[in-house]
């Protein structure tokens, strides 16, 4: 209660420094509430999209059997045991055309499927023979309403035969999901068509507990028997997904958050740790009337609580006010979908309450301690406080550089041990201690910068800057603190680009890749390299049937995959793969043009098959369950983001063209062409491509064919969209590491009131003292920014290092331009918060500056 | 009855250290101060008396010797006891700054009771009863910046007496007033401390407040060098034997 009632009548007693204090407070925790609330807004978004997508579904059965992705409908029944199935639906997936030319999903469902009956359909719902309903992007293209006729085409592979099913349109369905373009007709009639009776392709359930979804999808698999069989819980997977490919960004954006934080603690803990030294006489009394340690450590930490209490809660709100300037911001830069409006929830409401406070204990913890550590002879003789003990500088130094050597072979990975985010924590501290002792001992070297302008202020301001070591060490070292991370960011930027750049060039480095609106002759390659322009095509054939082959390894791991076949002879000429424990390369592609039996995996898809260079896959194909030979096996960081047909490139077996032929339902035919041109003719891709597509207008080239440097700079402007982010929240710590500026330069001045009244009386101007502070504030931005360069390398070391481990090469580039930004925002930083109290100073009366004892 | 010694101090010693100086602030000092005493000391600068004060405060250690307050050897005491020792048995009050100036004068009183545990009631009467003892009965809302130097002392010496203490002590109580001021507060410091059975020990330069002393003792060099004086002031005296109200043994270890 007593220290409650000193507290609150102190803090409105150094109004401007608590108010700095508080506004700090304030948007650190906003900033933390708002990227959160942001995120979450944009993850349940998500969410509700995957639930719409796949509507009530939670488990999805299919089959590996290839050609036939079929399997007999009793399989159900295995299902149905299953713990935790509600609801469950078969249909039979098939793919049809209407003019050889558009292809699409012809869906058999019955009238009991859960989810069919959940579609938003106009017209007849139930299907019987000969009707169809058809999803609107299909009605579109093809002109159709309700009572329309048209004849499907569809392989039967039983006869080897096409049979055309004719089809009366009874319903359109408008898909709640966005996305869809299928057909869909009655079980019985397309299962008969297909001499596929009893058969079908796809098993759907929904579970009572969704949640429960990945044991259940395991538990499935088991019933089911067969590793041919493909069980998946696509919701889940999918947010999961999503999940780990957005981890690295929201990591990033919470360690920026963590750094603001950092810096609100450091500006509290300057707060209090002035009051604590201001207040030292009071503190004297209090103790030599019978006031505990304890009760003098309450005393100061109730201040820094009460600090924190009015800057956490207002900053909660703030926060969510700011959420809806991020989410505007993200709908803007990253092209997402206008988000729901953001509404505060209890769990990061508490995590919001939860950091503010730490942050605020952290920072409060030591100045609170020191109050209560204070020797009463001390702090009422002045005369005596020369004399109070101080740690010796060497032992300081000793212990930053032990923090720093660890940090940074944590960075490198040198250590015996790894402990996450160790360096991130060592480097900045060490570095910020470090520069602290060197600040005190450095002399005036440090002011010759300052020199040219004015040799006396520059004198002056160093001197002071020595004197009050402790602020002025947290002010530069909240820059520098903040500096680093712009500098690691700047240099994961750039490394991301050159690794990216990279992987691009070694996945589908032409100078063009032409796209065509259907599958053409491979023989269209020679259309290509007749151009005079062009010195080499190659084409690219993805699988583009609706179901994948399985693959299974020599130790009994399976999965789905996609083939992409290649012309062995053209395709190493064009793209470059990096193989690993393999032959050479040319010995690689040899063996892939003289055996069919003989694939290349993705190093992702051999070590998910467990499978070595020289082993043996089964893979199923045309023609039953076959040995194919594994000939090479290559790395790419980014085939993961690339989609050939239904599958990923990471997930896609490479085959030649004949191997596709004979096993794989190809009919050496590829919708992908990579084109190098000619040196000469590098810089007119762009004009070439157009050309082309100019030549053959019914493939739609123009429609989705780019050239290296459109792709190159479509990943590039992806990749800084997600790094201006990330970057805007280190500039809301900078702002917070302003405010505390301003707050130890007000500081400065109050104390050194009789100071400036001296340095008036003796001649110096009013311009004189502005500068002084001005002066003083530019050396410590100064010096944060010289202690920020090696510390943002050191820690852009120790996170290309902890990337690499984590299967993702990523170079370390020197970000000369970040270091460049990171001088700029340092020197905006401390002019902006020296401004204030620069003037302030400098409007001083003699008289009234003097008077102070 | 022979009057009950409050404070015994025997061949106390303090050395300390200014840079590679070694300084001996008291060199032997020996001194009885009994129950409602009103003792000063004086002497030059340097001299070591509020060294001596500060000790006998259990602001600081001695180097050698002993120090006993109401009976108790404070010597070997801990921290926790010695915040104790100064909560229940001794009063300070400083040459300025003695008071808390975000707290009204009733506040800085109230302060040292909370402090021991008095409920707030108890402690709001017990400050506004000191306070009016040393007439500020109308100031008791103020804050130290909206009272004058001779006020702020009277509310230190208010304070000082608010926990019944034994002993105060006084390091210049009248440094920072004007000769009338300082001969108000010492008088009234005088009268507050007879009526709470508490003995004063000062230390000055002011001799309007050496003039005051029942007893007085010089320092010079770290050593008591004359004294003690005895000196009678009737008029003191008078007021001094007025019926004082008994106040119940207290240990340290037991609050009031």
């Amino acid at each position: 209660m007593l220290s409650a009632k000193i507290a609150y009548r102190n803090l409105p007693k150094r109004r401007a420094r608590t108010t700095l204090t508080v506004l700090a407070v304030i948007l650190g925790v906003a900033l933390l509430v708002g990227i959160n609330l942001a995120t979450a807004s944009a993850t349940g978004e998500f969410t509700s999209y995957i639930n719409k997508l796949w509507g009530r579904t939670d488990i999805v059965v299919s089959y590996g059997g290839f050609p036939l992705p079929v399997f007999q409908s009793h399989y159900l029944s295995n299902v149905q045991s299953a713990s935790e199935v509600q609801q469950t639906a078969v249909r039979l997936v098939w793919f049809g055309t209407t003019d050889n030319r558009t292809f699409f999903p012809l869906v058999g469902v019955n009238g009991t499927d859960f989810d069919y009956s959940s579609f938003n359909i106009t017209g007849a719902k139930t299907l019987s023979l000969g009707q169809a309903t058809v999803d609107d992007g299909l009605v579109q293209k093809f002109g159709l309403r309700i009572g329309s006729t048209l004849n499907v085409i569809t392989p039967n592979f039983i006869t080897r035969t096409n049979v055309t099913i004719p089809l009366s349109v009874v319903g359109i369905n408008h898909p709640l999901r966005n996305i869809g373009a299928s057909i869909y007709v009655n079980l019985p009639q397309l299962q008969s068509y297909l001499s596929f009776q009893g058969m079908v392709s796809h098993i759907y359930a929904t579970l009572n507990d969704p949640t429960k979804a990945p044991q259940v999808r395991d538990e499935i698999q088991n019933l089911l028997g067969s590793p041919l069989f493909n069980v998946s819980a696509p919701k889940g997977e999918a947010v999961q997904r999503i999940a780990g490919q957005t981890a690295g960004f929201e990591l990033g954006l919470n360690v920026m958050v963590a750094v603001a934080l950092v810096v609100c603690a450091f500006i509290v803990f300057n707060t209090l740790f002035m009051t604590v030294n201001e207040r030292t006489y009071e503190i004297g009394v209090m103790r030599a009337v019978g006031t505990s340690r304890s009760q003098i450590f309450k005393i100061f930490l109730v201040e820094g609580m009460l600090i924190g209490t009015i800057g956490t809660i207002a900053g909660v709100f703030t926060g969510l006010i700011l959420s809806r300037g991020f989410t505007a911001v993200a709908e803007n830069i990253l092209h997402i979908p206008a988000l729901p409006l953001v509404q505060l929830t209890p769990t990061i409401t508490l995590m919001g309450l939860g950091a503010g406070f730490a942050a605020v204990f952290a920072g409060s913890l030591y100045p609170a301690a020191s109050a209560s550590r204070i020797d009463i002879i001390q702090a009422i003789r002045p005369s005596a406080r020369n004399s109070r003990k101080r740690i010796p500088d060497s032992i300081i130094a000793l212990v930053s550089l032990g923090m720093l050597t660890v940090g940074s072979l944590e960075a490198a990975r040198l250590t015996p041990f790894h402990v996450s985010y160790l360096d991130v924590a060592l480097i900045p501290m060490g570095i910020v201690i470090l520069g602290a002792i060197l600040f005190g001992r450095s002399g005036r070297i440090l002011t010759a910068p300052l020199l040219p302008f004015s040799g006396a202020v520059g004198y002056i301001a160093s001197r002071n800057g020595r004197r009050r070591l402790l602020r002025n060490a947290i002010s530069f070292g909240m820059i520098t603190i903040t500096l680093s991370f712009v500098i690691m960011l700047g240099g994961i930027q750039g490394g991301v680009q050159t690794a990216l750049d990279q992987g691009i060039q070694e996945a589908l480095g032409a100078d063009i890749i032409l796209i065509a609106n259907q599958s053409l002759p491979v023989s269209f390659t020679n259309n290509l390299t007749n151009l005079a322009q062009v010195s080499l095509a190659t084409p690219l054939g993805p699988s583009l049937l609706p179901f994948n082959p399985k693959a299974l390894g020599p130790n009994g791991n399976s999965t789905s995959v996609g083939v992409l076949a290649i012309d062995p002879a053209t395709f190493p000429q064009i793209i470059n793969y990096q193989f690993v424990h393999s032959p050479p390369q040319r010995q690689v592609y040899a063996e892939l043009a003289n055996n069919s039996q003989t694939i290349l995996l993705p190093d992702s898809l051999a070590s998910r098959l467990d499978v070595l260079v020289g082993q043996i896959v089964d893979i199923t194909t045309f023609n039953g369950t076959l040995p194919f030979h594994v000939a090479g096996i290559f790395t790419g960081p980014v085939l993961q983001y690339i989609q050939f047909g239904n599958s990923f490139a990471s997930d896609s077996i490479v085959v030649s063209f004949n191997s596709q032929r004979q096993f794989f339902g190809g009919s050496n035919s590829a919708p992908l062409f990579l084109i190098n041109l000619k040196s000469e003719y590098k810089p007119a891709a762009p004009d070439i491509a157009r050309a082309i597509a100019a030549s053959y207008p019914k493939y739609d080239f123009a429609e989705n064919s780019l050239t290296l440097g459109q792709l190159l700079s479509l990943v590039r402007d992806t990749i800084n969209r997600i790094f201006t982010i990330i970057l805007l929240v280190l500039y809301f710590a900078l702002l917070i590491a302003t405010l505390g500026i301003t707050a130890t330069m007000i500081m400065n001045v109050t104390d050194r009131k009789r100071e400036i009244g001296l340095l008036r009386s003796q001649g110096m101007s009013r311009r004189q003292i502005a500068g002084l502070f001005l002066s003083e504030g530019i050396l410590l931005g100064l010096f944060g920014f010289l202690l920020a360069v090696p510390g943002g390398l050191l820690l852009l070391e120790g996170a290309t290092n902890s990337t690499t481990l984590a299967g993702f090469y990523l170079p370390f580039v020197i970000p000369y331009s970040a270091i460049t930004q990171a001088f700029g925002l340092s020197i905006l930083a401390v002019v902006s918060g020296s401004l204030y109290p620069a003037l302030r100073a400098s409007r001083m009366e003699i008289t009234k500056a003097l008077e102070q004892a | 009855m022979e009057t009950p010694a409050v404070v015994q101090v025997a061949n106390l010693e303090k050395t300390y250290h200014l840079g590679n100086v070694m300084v001996n602030a008291l060199r032997g000092v020996n001194l009885t101060l009994y129950q409602a005493e009103f003792v000063v000391i004086t002497g030059p600068s340097g001299s070591g008396k509020t060294t001596l004060l500060n000790i006998i405060g259990t602001l600081d250690k001695p180097s050698s010797g002993k120090v006993s307050i109401d009976g108790e050897d404070i010597t070997g005491m801990k921290d926790g006891q010695l915040t104790k020792l100064r909560r229940y048995k001794i009063g300070f009050v400083f040459q300025f700054h003695n008071l808390i100036p975000v707290l009204t004068a009733q506040e800085n009183v109230e302060l040292p009771l909370l402090t021991a545990g008095v409920k707030s009631k108890a402690a709001q009467e017990r400050a506004s009863l000191m306070l009016e003892r040393v007439g500020l009965k109308e100031r008791l809302t103020h804050l130290p910046d909206e009272l004058s130097g001779g006020e702020q002392q009277r509310v230190a010496i208010a304070r000082a007496l608010a926990n019944h203490p034994k002993i105060i002590l006084a390091d210049e109580p009248t440094g920072d007033l004007d000769t009338k001021t300082g001969t108000e507060v010492v008088q009234i410091m005088y009268e507050a401390a007879k009526k709470e059975n508490a003995s004063v020990l000062v230390v000055t330069h002011d001799p309007v407040v050496a003039d005051r002393a029942e007893k007085l003792f010089e320092m010079r060099d770290g050593m008591i060098t004359k004294g003690p004086q005895q000196r009678l002031r009737e008029s003191y005296r008078l007021r001094a034997i007025e019926p004082v109200p008994p106040e119940p043994a207290r240990s340290l270890s037991q609050p009031n």
